[in-house]
Protein backbone atom coordinates (compact mmCIF):
# COMPACT_ATOMS: atom_id res chain seq x y z
CA UNK A 1 0.00 0.00 0.00
CA UNK A 2 2.83 2.59 0.97
CA UNK A 3 4.57 0.91 -1.86
CA UNK A 4 2.01 2.00 -3.88
CA UNK A 5 1.72 6.05 -2.85
CA UNK A 6 5.13 6.40 -3.47
CA UNK A 7 4.76 4.74 -6.83
CA UNK A 8 2.05 7.65 -7.60
CA UNK A 9 3.71 10.19 -5.66
CA UNK A 10 6.88 9.63 -8.14
CA UNK A 11 4.75 9.34 -11.33
CA UNK A 12 3.13 12.43 -10.04
CA UNK A 13 6.29 14.10 -9.85
CA UNK A 14 7.51 13.18 -13.16
CA UNK A 15 4.11 14.50 -14.63
CA UNK A 16 5.04 18.21 -13.27
CA UNK A 17 8.25 17.80 -14.61
CA UNK A 18 7.09 17.65 -17.87
CA UNK A 19 4.69 19.58 -17.11
CA UNK A 20 7.12 22.80 -16.64
CA UNK A 21 7.15 25.24 -18.83
CA UNK A 22 10.85 25.61 -18.91
CA UNK A 23 11.46 21.79 -19.65
CA UNK A 24 8.04 22.34 -22.33
CA UNK A 25 10.28 25.25 -24.11
CA UNK A 26 12.89 23.39 -24.81
CA UNK A 27 11.61 20.65 -26.07
CA UNK A 28 9.34 21.73 -28.30
CA UNK A 29 12.62 24.04 -29.53
CA UNK A 30 13.72 20.62 -31.38
CA UNK A 31 10.41 19.60 -32.38
CA UNK A 32 9.16 23.25 -34.20
CA UNK A 33 12.00 22.28 -37.08
CA UNK A 34 10.53 19.04 -37.71
CA UNK A 35 6.99 19.97 -37.69
CA UNK A 36 7.54 22.43 -39.99
CA UNK A 37 9.12 20.02 -42.22
CA UNK A 38 6.24 18.04 -42.42
CA UNK A 39 3.43 20.73 -42.59
CA UNK A 40 5.14 21.69 -45.94
CA UNK A 41 6.17 18.72 -47.52
CA UNK A 42 2.32 16.78 -46.17
CA UNK A 43 0.37 19.44 -47.51
CA UNK A 44 2.50 19.63 -50.83
CA UNK A 45 2.11 15.77 -51.55
CA UNK A 46 -1.67 16.17 -50.24
CA UNK A 47 -2.19 19.00 -52.84
CA UNK A 48 -0.55 17.61 -55.81
CA UNK A 49 -2.34 14.36 -55.29
CA UNK A 50 -5.46 16.10 -54.31
CA UNK A 51 -5.48 18.34 -57.27
CA UNK A 52 -3.74 16.23 -60.11
CA UNK A 53 -4.22 12.71 -59.27
CA UNK A 54 -7.16 12.59 -57.52
CA UNK A 55 -10.42 11.65 -60.04
CA UNK A 56 -13.10 14.42 -59.94
CA UNK A 57 -16.15 12.82 -58.16
CA UNK A 58 -19.08 11.25 -60.53
CA UNK A 59 -21.81 13.66 -58.77
CA UNK A 60 -19.89 16.68 -58.33
CA UNK A 61 -17.17 17.02 -60.77
CA UNK A 62 -14.29 19.23 -59.77
CA UNK A 63 -16.00 20.57 -56.48
CA UNK A 64 -15.00 17.84 -54.86
CA UNK A 65 -11.83 18.74 -54.61
CA UNK A 66 -12.83 21.55 -51.20
CA UNK A 67 -12.76 17.96 -49.41
CA UNK A 68 -9.28 18.60 -49.32
CA UNK A 69 -9.37 21.40 -46.92
CA UNK A 70 -12.95 21.44 -45.37
CA UNK A 71 -12.73 17.83 -43.94
CA UNK A 72 -9.38 18.47 -42.64
CA UNK A 73 -9.97 22.19 -41.32
CA UNK A 74 -13.55 20.98 -39.89
CA UNK A 75 -11.96 17.54 -37.97
CA UNK A 76 -8.84 19.73 -36.55
CA UNK A 77 -11.53 22.63 -35.37
CA UNK A 78 -13.58 20.10 -32.95
CA UNK A 79 -9.81 18.51 -32.12
CA UNK A 80 -8.11 21.62 -31.09
CA UNK A 81 -11.24 22.27 -29.02
CA UNK A 82 -10.95 19.00 -26.95
CA UNK A 83 -6.72 20.06 -26.39
CA UNK A 84 -8.54 23.27 -25.10
CA UNK A 85 -10.82 21.73 -22.88
CA UNK A 86 -8.76 18.84 -21.27
CA UNK A 87 -5.81 21.35 -20.78
CA UNK A 88 -7.92 23.20 -19.39
CA UNK A 89 -9.37 20.60 -16.95
CA UNK A 90 -5.96 19.80 -15.94
CA UNK A 91 -5.09 23.14 -14.96
CA UNK A 92 -7.72 24.00 -13.25
CA UNK A 93 -7.76 21.07 -11.36
CA UNK A 94 -3.75 20.61 -10.45
CA UNK A 95 -3.36 24.24 -10.93
CA UNK A 96 -0.21 24.03 -13.09
CA UNK A 97 -0.29 27.18 -15.69
CA UNK A 98 1.07 24.89 -18.53
CA UNK A 99 -2.14 23.86 -19.12
CA UNK A 100 -3.45 27.76 -19.37
CA UNK A 101 -0.96 28.37 -21.70
CA UNK A 102 -1.85 25.20 -24.16
CA UNK A 103 -5.55 25.92 -24.22
CA UNK A 104 -4.78 30.00 -24.37
CA UNK A 105 -2.42 29.76 -27.75
CA UNK A 106 -4.70 26.68 -28.97
CA UNK A 107 -7.79 28.58 -29.07
CA UNK A 108 -6.95 31.46 -32.01
CA UNK A 109 -5.88 28.08 -33.92
CA UNK A 110 -8.94 26.18 -33.80
CA UNK A 111 -11.15 29.60 -34.33
CA UNK A 112 -9.20 29.94 -37.84
CA UNK A 113 -10.03 26.09 -38.68
CA UNK A 114 -13.89 26.60 -37.63
CA UNK A 115 -13.77 29.96 -39.68
CA UNK A 116 -11.84 27.56 -42.89
CA UNK A 117 -14.64 25.04 -42.32
CA UNK A 118 -17.74 27.17 -42.29
CA UNK A 119 -16.50 29.18 -45.32
CA UNK A 120 -15.08 26.40 -47.42
CA UNK A 121 -18.26 24.40 -46.87
CA UNK A 122 -20.24 27.49 -47.73
CA UNK A 123 -18.47 27.43 -51.08
CA UNK A 124 -18.81 23.41 -51.62
CA UNK A 125 -22.95 24.20 -50.48
CA UNK A 126 -23.56 26.11 -53.48
CA UNK A 127 -22.90 24.13 -56.50
CA UNK A 128 -23.67 21.23 -54.32
CA UNK A 129 -26.72 21.84 -52.38
CA UNK A 130 -27.58 24.96 -54.32
CA UNK A 131 -27.68 27.54 -50.92
CA UNK A 132 -24.10 29.18 -49.18
CA UNK A 133 -25.87 28.44 -45.52
CA UNK A 134 -28.57 26.31 -44.02
CA UNK A 135 -29.33 26.68 -40.48
CA UNK A 136 -29.51 23.07 -39.74
CA UNK A 137 -28.04 20.41 -37.32
CA UNK A 138 -24.18 20.10 -38.40
CA UNK A 139 -23.84 23.79 -39.48
CA UNK A 140 -25.24 25.53 -36.93
CA UNK A 141 -23.45 23.55 -34.34
CA UNK A 142 -20.21 24.44 -35.96
CA UNK A 143 -21.02 28.45 -35.86
CA UNK A 144 -21.68 27.87 -31.79
CA UNK A 145 -18.15 26.64 -32.30
CA UNK A 146 -16.92 29.25 -33.46
CA UNK A 147 -18.47 31.31 -30.98
CA UNK A 148 -17.54 29.61 -28.68
CA UNK A 149 -13.95 30.20 -29.45
CA UNK A 150 -14.45 34.26 -29.89
CA UNK A 151 -15.77 34.03 -26.07
CA UNK A 152 -12.89 32.21 -25.03
CA UNK A 153 -10.05 34.86 -26.68
CA UNK A 154 -12.64 37.55 -25.20
CA UNK A 155 -12.65 36.39 -21.89
CA UNK A 156 -8.63 36.49 -21.66
CA UNK A 157 -8.81 39.97 -22.90
CA UNK A 158 -11.90 41.35 -20.38
CA UNK A 159 -10.67 40.45 -17.10
CA UNK A 160 -7.45 42.64 -16.32
CA UNK A 161 -6.34 39.73 -13.37
CA UNK A 162 -4.93 37.04 -15.32
CA UNK A 163 -5.68 34.29 -12.73
CA UNK A 164 -9.36 35.44 -12.74
CA UNK A 165 -9.14 35.27 -16.66
CA UNK A 166 -7.55 32.13 -16.14
CA UNK A 167 -10.56 30.60 -14.40
CA UNK A 168 -13.51 32.31 -15.85
CA UNK A 169 -11.64 30.80 -19.68
CA UNK A 170 -11.10 27.41 -18.29
CA UNK A 171 -14.96 27.31 -17.03
CA UNK A 172 -16.16 28.47 -20.65
CA UNK A 173 -13.77 26.35 -22.48
CA UNK A 174 -14.78 23.04 -20.15
CA UNK A 175 -18.69 23.45 -20.69
CA UNK A 176 -18.41 24.62 -23.79
CA UNK A 177 -17.18 21.11 -24.77
CA UNK A 178 -21.29 19.64 -24.75
CA UNK A 179 -20.99 20.96 -28.18
CA UNK A 180 -18.69 18.40 -29.63
CA UNK A 181 -20.65 15.42 -29.32
CA UNK A 182 -23.17 17.58 -30.78
CA UNK A 183 -21.40 17.92 -33.88
CA UNK A 184 -19.85 15.04 -34.02
CA UNK A 185 -23.38 13.53 -33.74
CA UNK A 186 -25.81 16.08 -35.30
CA UNK A 187 -25.72 14.15 -38.60
CA UNK A 188 -27.29 11.15 -37.18
CA UNK A 189 -29.49 12.67 -34.48
CA UNK A 190 -30.94 15.41 -36.89
CA UNK A 191 -32.11 15.45 -40.44
CA UNK A 192 -29.57 17.63 -41.89
CA UNK A 193 -28.38 18.33 -45.49
CA UNK A 194 -25.01 17.94 -44.71
CA UNK A 195 -23.49 13.91 -45.65
CA UNK A 196 -23.05 11.51 -42.43
CA UNK A 197 -19.45 10.54 -41.71
CA UNK A 198 -17.89 8.54 -44.23
CA UNK A 199 -14.22 8.54 -42.70
CA UNK A 200 -14.36 7.60 -39.31
CA UNK A 201 -16.45 4.89 -39.40
CA UNK A 202 -17.27 1.13 -37.13
CA UNK A 203 -17.50 -0.74 -40.76
CA UNK A 204 -14.46 1.50 -42.19
CA UNK A 205 -14.07 4.72 -44.71
CA UNK A 206 -16.86 4.72 -47.10
CA UNK A 207 -15.49 6.84 -50.10
CA UNK A 208 -12.42 6.07 -52.38
CA UNK A 209 -8.89 5.61 -51.43
CA UNK A 210 -7.76 7.84 -54.71
CA UNK A 211 -9.80 10.41 -52.64
CA UNK A 212 -8.74 9.10 -49.22
CA UNK A 213 -4.86 8.95 -49.69
CA UNK A 214 -4.42 12.40 -50.59
CA UNK A 215 -7.13 13.38 -47.76
CA UNK A 216 -4.79 11.51 -45.21
CA UNK A 217 -2.13 13.79 -46.60
CA UNK A 218 -3.60 16.77 -46.04
CA UNK A 219 -5.17 16.07 -42.75
CA UNK A 220 -1.76 15.17 -41.22
CA UNK A 221 -0.28 18.58 -42.82
CA UNK A 222 -2.49 20.18 -41.24
CA UNK A 223 -2.01 18.43 -37.90
CA UNK A 224 1.81 19.32 -38.67
CA UNK A 225 0.61 23.03 -39.17
CA UNK A 226 -1.46 22.69 -35.91
CA UNK A 227 1.57 21.41 -33.72
CA UNK A 228 3.94 23.87 -35.18
CA UNK A 229 1.27 26.99 -34.24
CA UNK A 230 0.67 25.54 -30.53
CA UNK A 231 4.48 25.48 -30.31
CA UNK A 232 5.18 28.89 -31.09
CA UNK A 233 2.04 30.34 -29.38
CA UNK A 234 2.99 28.19 -26.43
CA UNK A 235 6.37 29.83 -26.40
CA UNK A 236 4.84 33.00 -26.71
CA UNK A 237 2.98 33.00 -23.72
CA UNK A 238 5.99 31.35 -21.30
CA UNK A 239 7.96 34.64 -22.48
CA UNK A 240 4.75 36.87 -21.50
CA UNK A 241 4.51 35.37 -18.75
CA UNK A 242 8.52 35.85 -17.66
CA UNK A 243 7.99 39.43 -18.65
CA UNK A 244 5.34 39.62 -16.30
CA UNK A 245 7.60 38.01 -13.45
CA UNK A 246 10.44 40.75 -14.41
CA UNK A 247 8.36 43.60 -14.28
CA UNK A 248 6.24 42.83 -11.32
CA UNK A 249 9.98 42.55 -9.42
CA UNK A 250 11.01 45.73 -10.88
CA UNK A 251 8.13 47.39 -9.60
CA UNK A 252 8.86 46.27 -6.23
CA UNK A 253 11.88 47.03 -6.16
CA UNK A 254 11.00 50.85 -6.87
CA UNK B 1 -1.71 25.47 -73.10
CA UNK B 2 -5.49 23.85 -72.99
CA UNK B 3 -4.62 21.37 -70.31
CA UNK B 4 -3.43 24.12 -67.86
CA UNK B 5 -6.78 26.06 -68.84
CA UNK B 6 -8.73 22.89 -67.95
CA UNK B 7 -7.11 22.69 -64.54
CA UNK B 8 -7.57 25.95 -63.75
CA UNK B 9 -11.33 25.72 -65.04
CA UNK B 10 -12.29 23.02 -62.86
CA UNK B 11 -14.62 21.66 -64.54
CA UNK B 12 -16.86 25.39 -64.26
CA UNK B 13 -16.23 25.04 -60.44
CA UNK B 14 -13.33 27.64 -60.96
CA UNK B 15 -14.90 30.36 -58.50
CA UNK B 16 -15.70 27.94 -55.61
CA UNK B 17 -12.62 25.32 -55.57
CA UNK B 18 -9.82 28.42 -55.61
CA UNK B 19 -11.64 30.47 -53.25
CA UNK B 20 -11.66 27.67 -50.79
CA UNK B 21 -8.04 26.78 -51.23
CA UNK B 22 -7.09 30.40 -51.49
CA UNK B 23 -9.12 31.51 -48.34
CA UNK B 24 -7.39 28.51 -46.76
CA UNK B 25 -3.90 29.35 -47.35
CA UNK B 26 -4.56 32.89 -46.61
CA UNK B 27 -6.24 32.68 -43.73
CA UNK B 28 -3.50 29.82 -42.52
CA UNK B 29 -0.47 32.23 -43.34
CA UNK B 30 -1.93 34.93 -41.63
CA UNK B 31 -2.01 33.65 -38.25
CA UNK B 32 1.45 32.01 -38.64
CA UNK B 33 2.90 34.77 -39.59
CA UNK B 34 1.15 36.66 -36.57
CA UNK B 35 2.52 33.68 -34.18
CA UNK B 36 5.90 34.13 -35.38
CA UNK B 37 6.13 37.74 -35.02
CA UNK B 38 4.27 37.89 -31.34
CA UNK B 39 6.68 35.03 -30.58
CA UNK B 40 9.68 37.05 -31.51
CA UNK B 41 8.65 40.47 -30.39
CA UNK B 42 8.12 38.80 -26.98
CA UNK B 43 11.56 37.36 -26.79
CA UNK B 44 13.17 40.78 -27.92
CA UNK B 45 11.35 42.98 -24.47
CA UNK B 46 11.77 39.80 -22.68
CA UNK B 47 16.08 39.97 -23.16
CA UNK B 48 15.81 43.86 -23.13
CA UNK B 49 14.28 43.41 -19.92
CA UNK B 50 16.87 40.85 -18.25
CA UNK B 51 19.54 42.68 -19.53
CA UNK B 52 18.95 45.65 -18.41
CA UNK B 53 16.76 44.87 -14.67
CA UNK B 54 19.45 41.53 -13.24
CA UNK B 55 22.37 42.74 -12.50
CA UNK B 56 25.44 40.52 -12.72
CA UNK B 57 25.89 39.20 -9.20
CA UNK B 58 28.25 37.81 -7.73
CA UNK B 59 26.93 34.77 -6.69
CA UNK B 60 25.66 33.86 -11.09
CA UNK B 61 29.51 33.97 -11.87
CA UNK B 62 30.38 30.81 -12.61
CA UNK B 63 34.34 30.95 -10.96
CA UNK B 64 37.32 29.07 -13.33
CA UNK B 65 37.58 26.03 -12.32
CA UNK B 66 41.54 25.47 -10.65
Amino acid sequence: MLENRLDIRNYMKKLHKLANPGKFYRLSEKILPWSNLLAISLCALGLYLGLFIAPPDYQQGESVRIIYVHVPAATLASFVYAIMAVASAISFIWKNPLGNFIAKSAAPIGAVFTIIAIITGALWGKPTWGTWWIWDARLTSVLILFFLYLGYIAIWQVFEDQNKAAKAAAIIAIVGAINLPIIRFSVDWWNTLHQGASIIRLDGPSIHQDILIPLIFMWLGFLSYLISLLIIRIQSEITLQKIRAIQILISEQK
Amino acid sequence: MKEIYNFFEMGGYALYVWSSFGFTFIIMLILLVKSYKDNRYNRKIYQDLKSNSIKPNEKNVKKPQT
